[in-house]
Formats: structure tokens, sequence, C-alpha cells
């Protein structure tokens, strides 16, 4: 088991974006992304694909036509509709209002399932996605549009 | 350049980031994004859904959903088939 803590990466007026950190790491599992593939010269093109593609997000709303979805029919899990063929980004789509953003990596087999670290960065979303379920039917975390508010007080337990 | 909603970025990593991006690529995509956009609107619009414009324009779903994501470089080609499909333009060319 492992704990995580809900922090905010951007806000606008049209969407929060989220990304999970783990107990004992300085960054969010999304600024690994970030951070992992910035400066990759093989794969930067397409992490320019994937982070403007956030961008359109934060910026218009979590709207479907950015998403496909990767999950099963009752979670949120999606990964982002983007030209690249190999990176993946997944995500937790809330709501058009409120994103949670993994982390991801190169997808070089044909399915996430094949590839042990792709299907850990999605276990570890779908637990998050039923955590937050359940922290959210507790009341203790509440979203309202845009913001999910209470994270600060609250540790997951994934 | 990037659209102008008020973002508040938290994360110095993200703002790197941001700074990295070519101020030409934000602006190719302001335009892909505003076709995509368009383009959904004329589907819900004429109740067309993505397996009906993918068989109209004789490519995959999942093509259309590359449309539909917003960071696609459409050609003219492209476009004109989509318009086609549609049956109403989809850009309008300045005079």
């Amino acid at each position: 088991m492992k704990t995580a803590k809900l922090k905010i990466i951007e806000q606008s007026d049209k969407v929060g974006l989220y990304s999970i950190c783990f107990d004992g790491n300085d960054l969010t599992e999304y600024e690994k992304f970030v951070k992992k593939f910035l400066n990759d010269a093989t794969l930067n093109k397409d992490f320019q694909k994937v982070f403007r593609a956030i961008h359109r997000i934060v910026a218009n709303g979590a709207l479907e036509r950015y998403f496909r979805p990767e999950g099963k029919v009752k979670d949120h899990l999606t990964a982002l509709s983007i030209d690249s063929k190999i990176l993946r980004l997944y995500c937790l789509r809330i709501s058009d209002q409120i994103l949670i953003v993994g982390n991801g990596g190169a997808k070089i087999t044909r399915t996430y399932e094949e590839d042990v670290e792709l299907s850990g960065y999605v276990m570890d979303l779908q637990k998050f996605d039923q955590i937050l379920a359940q922290e959210l039917a507790r009341g203790k975390v509440k979203i309202e549009q845009n913001v999910i508010t209470g994270i600060e007080s609250t540790t997951f337990t994934i | 350049m990037r659209p102008k909603n008020n973002i508040k970025i938290y994360s110095q990593v993200v703002q790197d980031a941001y700074d990295s991006i070519p101020t030409l690529d934000w602006a190719t995509d302001a335009i892909s994004d505003g076709i995509a956009g368009r383009i959904e609107a004329v589907m819900k619009e004429k109740g067309i859904n993505k397996k009906e414009l993918a068989a109209r324009t004789h490519r995959r779903p999942s093509d259309v959903t590359r449309w539909l994501g917003g960071g696609h470089n459409f050609t003219c080609r492209t476009i004109a088939l989509i318009e086609q499909a549609l049956g109403v333009p989809i850009i309008m060319i300045a005079k």
C-alpha cells in the first residue's frame, strides 16, 4: 500500500488540473512525466503534443473530444487523443472541469497491459479513482465545479 | 499564441515546459483546435457520430478521434474531404 496527496498543478476558469504525489516524492506523477520527456531527444516532439494537449484542456475544458477511453466503462480512466503513436499519458477525467493527470510513457506493446511500467501507472490511477470516490462519498473531499477542496488535509491510501 | 484564459500554474516543472514550447506551435494548435471544434459542432448539429463521419470520409473512426483531439495538423485535402462529408464549410477564407 502507498500513501499519496493530491496536488493542484494548474487552475483556469474552466478546469482544475491535479496530479498525485506519492509519499516521499518531491514531484507529482505528472511532473515526473514532464521532467522525463521534456529533454528526451527521441520523444520530445511527441511530448510536446501531449503537453500542448493538456494546455488545450486547461484552457478550454476537459471536453470529451480531447480524450479516448482506456479503462473500464465504469471508471474515469482516459488517455489523450493526440497524433502520437508512441507516447501515452494516462488521466482521470472526473468531469468537464476536473482532470487528474497521472504518469505515462512510450507504449511499444500492443496494449498497456503488456507493459509493466504503463500498467503500473494505469493501476495507480484506477485505485486512486476508487479511493477518491470513497472520500467524496464521505464528504471529506468535495468537488465544487473546477476545484477539489479538502485535499490539503487528506492522505489517500492506495 | 497561448489562449487567453486566466491560467495559474503551480508547478515550476510545468512552467519550464511551457516556456520551452515555440510560439508557432501554440498558434498552430489554436487553428487546429478551432477546426476540430467546428467539426464537432457540425457533427452534433447534424446528428453525425464518429463512425458515420469515418464512413462518409472512408477513414477509420480512430482518424476522426484524432481530428477532434485538437492538435491534428490538417491538410487542405483533409479539410475539403470533411467539408464534403458534412455538406458545410469548415473554414472561411478571409478576403
